[in-house]
């Protein structure tokens, strides 16, 4: 399992002879942005660079290639002041998982937030089929140890305080919120910890 | 409003966020370690964007609409030692399994099964929390819900035009920046 599935499916893209430009911009990489491997197993580092390089070399539609991710997350946040100003509500990650373990919030506030990630579900769904990149893969053995202790350290560190970690990127940072600065310094020290660890071996 | 129409809404949303996400290949577990092995420059463009249009956002918004403008989001606990032990535990969480927040949502639908039980996984460490440090932790430190411009004493526009035009130059850096073989 990891990050890099899109890449996955570029590859069964490029080797069906399908259009690289699509899926390429759907997995956000630029031409010289490597797809970089996961600590769950993923393809190492130099074979990965080396089969983007392979694979980015149309010129066709170029621009619009490099261009296309940053128009995404351009209207992802125009997405999210808009749902802020409408309905009052903003996007959150952490605690929004909250009514998995029985804490619904005051007013429904992590109820409404764990739906809206369902929405974010359907929308990925949505996304990816739409441009021929969804596939069902099965979980593997091998990666299901790092996948549950990955997520029992995710489900700590969002409620050990609650209201930031990814939040912090998308909605606590922009909000100039103190508590989102420290929390994001945290994510860079974690994953650097689990990084060297991981990538530094390869 | 009533609560089901603020649900149909919030799932509207949540399609369009899942949507942007998907196309973007938006994911900070990742990008993070791009950033590691020193080829931050996509996510990093990509945060930008998205920091300098919602921090204007959202600094406009209290012109818009009174019940909105800035809102400490979080609570700063014990001085900032629980925020900083929280994001190592995230930030480790996520760099084991591949996928932050947005990233397993967008996995999911994406049809990689191996991050629902990354989802399913968060219950036993949530629970743990909740349920039994938090009872206990909750009685040694202090809550707090601080803005930057509350902290430093400054307007908020200020700041938020100075972060902003910062994010702005950086930006225009890194789309000047050609790579050496190109």
């Amino acid at each position: 399992m990891h990050e890099f599935t899109s890449n996955e499916s570029r590859e069964t893209n490029d080797s069906q002879g399908q259009n690289e430009a699509t899926s390429n911009r759907a997995s956000g990489f630029d031409q010289d942005i490597a797809p970089l491997p996961s600590a769950l197993g993923g393809p190492s580092y130099r074979g990965s660079e080396s089969r983007v390089v392979s694979t980015t070399h149309s010129k066709v539609g170029a621009k619009s290639r490099l261009r296309a991710p940053v128009y995404m997350a351009s209207y992802f946040a125009i997405l999210n002041v808009v749902m802020y100003v409408t309905i009052n509500k903003f996007w959150i990650g952490g605690s929004s998982f909250l009514p998995m373990i029985g804490k619904l919030g005051d007013g429904y506030k992590f109820l409404f937030a764990f739906l809206v990630n369902i929405g974010v579900m359907i929308g990925a769904f949505i996304g990816a089929y739409t441009s021929g990149e969804f596939r069902l893969r099965a979980p593997k053995k091998a990666d299901m140890g790092k996948a549950i202790v990955g997520g029992i350290l995710i489900g700590m560190g969002v409620t050990v305080a609650p209201g930031t970690c990814t939040t912090a990127f998308v909605t606590g940072m922009p909000m100039l919120s103190v508590s989102s600065f420290l929390s994001a310094a945290g994510i860079f020290i974690g994953a650097y910890m689990v990084y060297s660890r991981t990538l530094g071996r390869r | 409003m009533p609560f089901y129409l603020l649900v149909i809404l919030g799932i509207l949303f949540g399609i369009g966020f899942g949507y942007f996400v998907q196309r973007a290949g938006l994911c900070f577990a990742h990008g993070l370690g791009e950033i590691y092995v020193g080829r931050g420059k996509r996510i990093i463009r990509l945060f930008l964007v998205i920091f300098i249009i919602t921090s204007v956002g959202f600094m406009m918004s209290a012109y818009m609409s009174p019940a909105c403008g800035l809102k400490p989001i979080g609570q700063i606990r014990g001085n900032g030692f629980y925020n900083l032990l929280s994001g190592i535990l995230f930030g480790a969480g996520i760099a084991l399994c591949g996928g932050c927040i947005l990233g397993t949502l967008r996995q999911i639908g994406e049809g990689n099964l191996m991050f629902l039980v990354v989802l399913v996984s968060f219950i036993p460490g949530m629970a743990l929390v909740v349920y039994i440090l938090n009872p206990v932790l909750e009685h040694s430190y202090d809550v707090e819900k601080l803005l930057l411009p509350q902290m430093f004493g400054v307007s908020a526009p200020y700041i938020t035009a100075a972060l902003a035009l910062g994010a702005i130059i950086w930006l225009s850096a890194i789309r000047r920046k050609k790579p050496a073989n190109a």
